[in-house]
């Protein structure tokens, strides 16, 4: 080894004087000092890590926009997208005919039901329903006579499904509902629905109000609005720009019975033919 | 050949010195006893080793600064604490002549180098003594640190072998092919 000193002899050192030199709180000190703080000791950088990581994700899961319209989509009780839906609304777009009789059938039960609530001017959700609330007395009695007969058909209604369960349901249920060109959902030719007929059941009720909503292939909506049961020209005319594979809603259709009662009616869905 | 005996521990004072690192790990106070019982051991391996007396004290100091650091780190392997702090202590004091630019010092005692001789040659004249130092300059530094634990401190292959982490055979091994390639050099000289 070429860098080597070598001494011969060198006094020793005593072990006194190396005792002198011990110096155990000058080492705690420096230990103390090279000592990394809490804050910096992996455990806690990594807990924090883990911890900061975890509510950013939480938070872009919990917050994300997706994630709204899934649970929007899952409350869904119709086709119809999402911001079409009235949040009062009690009737259930039928997709099926399996669960077209059933929920027609709550249907029924439930449009009964809204009558004589309008009766009670419990609920005011129309116009109508607000200037019934103020109509003078004799308007009441006419009202309550009303009352007295729905009562009455609902009874006969109810004696009428014993008799003959399934086929008179059937026909009653389908009666209420409305219809263009006499279709119920499904796919539809531009001529079946600018046809005179308009939006129409088969029972005693005539459509007097309406909505259509039309959505673009880009996600674009128009929304349209008729006091009647026809297709006025502005609607035409925006019906006429789709095209054929494009999806058309009516919705919020209100009827009228024979009474005067105004009556809330299934939401409409079809698809353009051509 | 005498073994200094100060390295051997029986079973309890082994368990005692893990005791105490066991304190050491829970709290630094309790590394005073390993301190107390190592500082002149470790000092006295680093001062053989170097040539100023202040610097073997700072290296000294900085060989149980990083044992206390590291204390977490310890793994009871059956031998004395101080195979660890031997080996912490080589480390910093290689790291100290880098630092320093300092030579490495090799000191011996006239007394060792004639019980060397003395196997080889009948007399032992100073003019043999200064061979046998020619001799060491010539060594590796492996060589040498092999020749300073086993002729010099009088260490055993057991802790030889701890401290250079090497098997106690091989450091039998090793040993005594120096003392061969020292006795060769020391033949062609003369």
């Amino acid at each position: 080894m070429k860098n080597v000193k070598i001494n011969l002899d060198r006094p020793p050192v005593d072990s006194k004087s190396i005792q002198a030199q011990k110096d155990f709180d000058g080492l705690l000190k420096n230990h103390a000092m090279m000592s990394k703080p809490f804050y910096k000791s992996p455990w806690f950088i990594g807990a924090t890590g883990l911890a900061s990581v975890s509510i950013i994700v939480g938070g872009i899961v919990a917050f994300s926009p997706e994630n709204d319209s899934l649970t929007e989509e899952v409350n869904l009780p119709t086709d119809a997208p999402p911001e079409y839906i009235a949040p009062d609304n009690q009737l259930i777009a039928m997709n099926s005919e399996v669960d077209a009789k059933e929920k027609t059938n709550e249907l029924v039960k439930k449009t009964f039901q809204f009558s004589k609530e309008i009766q009670n001017t419990v609920d005011d959700k129309t116009n109508t329903l607000d200037q019934n609330s103020t109509n003078n007395q004799s308007e009441e009695l006419k009202s309550s006579s009303s009352t007295e007969e729905i009562q009455i058909k609902e009874a006969d209604l109810s004696v009428h499904s014993d008799k003959h369960q399934e086929t008179s349901e059937d026909e009653s249920i389908s009666a209420l509902m409305p219809r263009i060109g006499g279709k119920i959902n499904g796919s539809i030719s531009r001529e079946e629905l600018f046809d005179n007929k308009g939006i129409t059941t088969e029972s005693d009720v005539n459509v007097i109000h309406f909505e259509l909503h039309l959505i673009d292939g880009l996600g674009g909506e128009a929304f349209f609005e008729e006091e009647s049961n026809q297709l006025n020209e502005e609607m035409k005319a925006a019906l006429d720009k789709r095209t054929a594979g494009e999806t058309i809603y009516f919705e919020n259709i209100k009827g009228k019975t024979e009474d005067g009662n105004i009556v809330r009616l299934n939401p409409l869905r079809y698809v353009l033919m051509n | 050949m005498p073994v200094n005996p100060i390295y051997h521990h029986t079973e309890d004072k082994l368990m005692q010195e893990l005791q105490w690192v066991k304190y050491a790990k829970e709290d630094p106070k309790g590394f005073e006893p390993l301190y107390n019982k190592y500082y002149e051991q470790i000092f006295r391996y680093i001062y053989q080793r170097m040539d100023d007396k202040d610097t073997a004290h700072d290296v000294t100091s900085q060989v149980f600064l990083k044992a206390l650091n590291n204390i977490h780190k310890y793994e009871y392997r059956g031998v004395p604490f101080a195979s660890w702090l031997y080996r912490i202590a080589k480390s910093e004091l290689y790291q100290s002549f880098r630092d320093r630019k300092a030579r490495r010092t090799v000191n011996v005692e006239s007394m060792h180098l004639f019980e060397m001789i003395e196997d080889w040659v009948e007399d032992k004249t100073l003019e043999n003594r200064k061979a046998l130092l020619n001799v060491i300059s010539k060594l590796s530094e492996e060589e040498i640190q092999m020749v300073e634990l086993r002729f010099f401190e009088k260490r055993s292959f057991r802790e030889i072998g701890d401290i250079l982490e090497i098997t106690e055979n091989n450091a039998k091994v090793k040993s005594h092919r120096v003392i061969k390639k020292m006795r060769k050099l020391f033949e062609n000289k003369k």
